[in-house]
């Protein structure tokens, strides 16, 4: 507020013509940041949520729930834009398809019974069959017939409406993946050990607990202590592995572990594919029953896939922390590889669930209307059967996440402060995870991603979902999980989990561009039944554009400009690779110079001193120093003191020169 | 709200927003936890200034190891703060303050003797701070510390931190921005 003053005792000029208007529009862009700003701060949503936890967990819980509210932005705009899709077919009811068409003979056949039993048709919500194959939940719903009067194509919206969703979702990725991915390659391979980020980073300001504030006492303890313990291993592990039959022995062990977990993700992989088999078996034979407990069964058997899934999701990640030990890595490395799996894991199930299925579809005998009979199970719509797949899919992980939080995790935390009998006492309360929960927002975020094509309601369900998830996690944050003894670093892993999701988004997106592009659509049901492939719906569009533009159309998506296109690009990404280690040696040698010059300083100061005539003083044995230098270290001590005296100078100028700016806007 | 809002006029509200980091909500908030620790002496007058003793009750600054040295390093004066040095230090905290400011405030707060070097001295009492009392590492392992400490950070070799060192080896540090923030 000196500053202030200063300002206000200094001269006023006053400005004219350009240079006034120059400095009232600035004024004016000052003022209306600011106005955003407010905006923003008031608008934020979920802010004070997020403050409480910051307050209680730290930051690096913090970053999940930023997570989440991210991801449920890119849900929200997904069901902005399915909103193209069943808005226009409330407006307008259906109309009979005109005979002549296969759509026309085929339409008919495709028939569902619905049940009138009150206890069917509950089981028939969660099953996504009966009264619910025929809702607008569905592909099979949409027509596009009663729309036919009105200009509006529902077959083109529906593929563009897809398409587009995978943009906004990319889009929104890069904007949030590219400020974390900047800070991540700025700060790795610099050869630091990032000791000092643990000393200067490490006491998170915001806590405002006494008891989260002893924990990251300890928490800080353990995490100095187990670095300096660290390097102490790594360099008794490198004395020990100068021993090469040791050294036979450990990469052997590692070996075998590997093997070992890659029999594992196959067997499990396996194991999903066995049960979603049995299963569309077990509801092939038993189509026609009836009575409660034969259909509960079935119910039961029909979410056996998801049931699995989730069940090898929760034993597998204890497996392979179990087993890392006994490879002998460094513990952040252990910490990584064990993410890798698990994120192998998750994404191994997804695969083996869309095989099945594409399996099941694509079976051989197959009708003219597309539709698959004995002996493969019988299915008249396959995008809608896929659709409810995933549909049960998504029941599943939404029930899970409430019941994970409300029936297992907060009896656990009363069971540790309540009971005080023996074995209870072992059950120590629940810890918050955040990678087990970060790769369960994406394995769900995937199942959205997929979901879009074959059930276009997925993304309400997406949206109520988040918003669940956020308040579920909250519960469980502040009332069932104790702050971290060993918390995560913020920083690092976001990015990591983004690049994750990136992945997934990518086999997401390969999966649905398959779908429109090679696979025939049912013939009597959906938007698309009058095509011979779904893609077509574009390429009618463009045949009624002027010929002009339908040429250009078909020169772009030519192989003659996508070749050299993804050749330009190949070279591109190569040349950037290229300029990205030409920039790491730079800095490398700026570094190298930035100690060069530091040990100038050093000579010079020396030189001065001897001129000047001053006491020999004492060397400095910190530092094992090459030959050429010794005789200027030796006397490095009495130097320094002039050297940060003169340092101190210069630090006290350049300190006066910026505190004025300092704590202010510019 | 209402009660702070009417302590200050539109001007100075304006004012503090082009000065400081902070929207104009979040300075009425500071306010309003300003007041909350006397609220006698700063309801007649709203840049009172309170002693170290009553800020050091705010229950961000009550868990921090550091409080002595944060409210020394923002108090204009020296033995309270005033309003003006609390908007000050809230906006150096703030998420929008570059971290060139937060740095430069860092650097301040972590050298205990004042001497505007980060010596050995002040590495040793900034890792039994953040250890806390109970926790203390013992002589060996807070000289490999430093040891390694100063290994990474110091360029010329002279046992100590001086800013640009400092300033350097921060830029590589990705959790110091995100931790060295509070939000009221």
């Amino acid at each position: 507020m000196q500053l202030k003053k200063k300002l206000m005792e200094g001269p006023v000029t006053e400005s004219y013509g350009v240079k006034q208007m120059k400095f009232e529009n600035k004024k004016r862009m000052q003022s209306l940041k600011n106005a955003w700003h407010n905006f923003k701060y008031t608008m934020e949503l979920w802010g004070s949520s997020m403050r409480t936890i910051e307050g209680h967990h730290g930051t690096g819980v913090v970053s999940y729930f930023v997570f989440l509210r991210y991801l449920l932005l890119v849900n929200f705009c997904m069901f902005l834009l399915s909103m193209f899709i069943w808005v226009p077919v409330v407006i307008h009811d259906e109309s009979a398809y005109t005979s002549g068409s296969t759509a026309a003979t085929c339409t008919p056949l495709y028939d569902v019974n619905v049940s009138s039993n009150a206890f069917e048709l509950i089981i028939d919500f969660f099953q996504g069959s009966g009264w619910m194959e025929k809702t607008m939940m569905f592909y099979g719903y949409y027509s596009g017939n009663g729309l036919d009067n009105t200009s509006y194509k529902l077959s083109l919206a529906y593929i563009l409406v897809c398409i587009f969703c995978l943009v906004v979702s990319l889009i929104l990725m890069e904007t949030f993946l590219v400020s974390d991915f900047r800070e991540t390659i700025l700060n790795a391979g610099n050869g630091s050990t990032g000791f000092c980020n643990k000393v200067f980073g490490t006491w998170d300001y915001a806590l405002t607990d006494d008891a989260s504030a002893s924990i990251k006492h300890k928490s800080v303890r353990f995490e100095l202590l187990s670095y300096v313990n660290e390097q102490i291993f790594v360099k008794e592990r490198e004395q020990r592995l100068r021993d090469g039959y040791l050294r036979c022995k450990l990469y052997t062990i590692r070996i075998i572990i590997n093997i070992f977990i890659v029999l594992v993700l196959v067997a499990s992989g396996y194991l999903i594919y066995y049960v979603t088999d049995y299963s569309t078996g077990y509801v092939r034979r038993n189509a026609g029953v009836s009575g409660t407990t034969e259909v509960l069964l079935k119910l039961l058997v029909q979410f056996l896939p998801a049931i699995t899934i989730s069940a090898l999701n929760g034993v597998l990640p204890v497996i392979f922390k179990k087993v890392v030990a006994g490879e002998e890595y460094t513990n952040a490395f252990v910490v990584k590889i064990t993410l890798v799996r698990t994120v192998f894991l998750r994404l191994a199930s997804l695969i083996v669930l869309m095989g099945t299925l594409y399996s099941a579809v694509t079976c051989s005998t197959r009708s003219v209307c597309r539709s698959t009979s004995s002996p493969c199970s019988v299915i008249t719509c396959w995008e809608t059967y896929v659709g409810q797949q995933l549909y049960k899919l998504i029941i599943a992980d939404l029930l899970a996440v409430i019941i994970k939080t409300l029936l297992v995790e907060l009896p656990r935390r009363l069971c540790y402060e309540k009971c005080s009998c023996g074995i209870f006492k072992k059950i120590r309360p629940p810890e918050f995870d955040i990678p087990a929960c970060v790769l369960d927002l994406v394995y769900s975020q995937c199942l959205y991603w997929l979901a879009l094509t074959f059930a276009p309601l997925a993304p309400t369900f997406a949206v109520l979902k988040v918003v669940v998830t956020f308040y579920m996690k909250k519960l469980s944050v502040l009332k069932a999980c104790p702050p971290a003894e060993q918390p995560l670093r913020a920083s690092r892993t976001t990015s990591f989990f983004m690049v994750i999701l990136l992945i997934a988004f990518f086999i997401c997106s390969f999966t649905v561009g398959y779908v429109f592009y090679d696979m025939e659509p049912s013939h009597g049901c959906g938007p698309f039944r009058t095509y011979g492939h779904m893609y077509y719906a574009i390429t009618q569009t463009v045949e009624g554009w002027p010929s002009g533009a339908q040429s250009f159309y078909n020169l772009i998506v030519s192989p003659a400009v996508t070749g050299p296109l993804i050749i330009f690009l190949i070279l591109l990404i190569y040349y950037c690779s290229v300029l990205a280690s030409a920039h790491k040696s730079v800095a490398y040698m700026y570094r190298e110079q930035l100690v060069k010059e530091g040990r100038d300083k050093q000579y010079l100061m020396v030189k001065v001193m001897e001129l000047g005539g001053d006491s020999t003083p004492a060397p400095n044995p910190r530092r094992a120093q090459p030959a050429g230098l010794k005789n200027i270290n030796e006397t490095a001590p009495a130097p320094r003191k002039v050297a940060s005296t003169n340092q101190t100078n210069n630090q006290q100028m350049s300190t006066g020169l910026s505190s004025p700016h300092a704590g202010y806007a510019c | 709200m209402g009660a702070s809002q009417s302590a200050f006029s539109e001007q100075e509200l304006d004012d503090y927003q082009t000065l400081t980091y902070l929207t104009k909500k979040e300075i009425l908030h500071v306010h309003k936890r300003f007041a909350t620790l006397d609220s006698g002496a700063v309801g007649s007058d709203k840049n009172a200034k309170l002693p170290f003793t009553k800020v050091k009750e705010l229950p961000e600054l009550k868990v921090n190891p550091f409080k002595d040295q944060i409210m020394k390093v923002f108090s204009s004066s020296g033995d309270g703060m005033t309003f003006e040095d609390f908007l000050d230090m809230m906006s150096v905290f703030s998420d929008d303050a570059p971290k060139a400011v937060k740095v430069e405030y860092a650097f301040r707060i972590y050298d205990f003797d004042g001497d505007d070097m980060l010596s050995s001295a002040d590495l040793k009492e900034l890792i039994s701070r953040l250890t806390g009392e109970d926790n203390a590492l013992n002589e060996e392992q807070m000289q490999q510390l430093i040891d390694n400490i100063l290994e990474e950070a110091d360029l010329d070799d002279d046992d100590s931190l001086s800013f640009a060192e400092f300033e350097h080896v921060i830029s590589k540090a990705p959790d110091f921005v995100s931790s060295f923030r509070i939000r009221l």
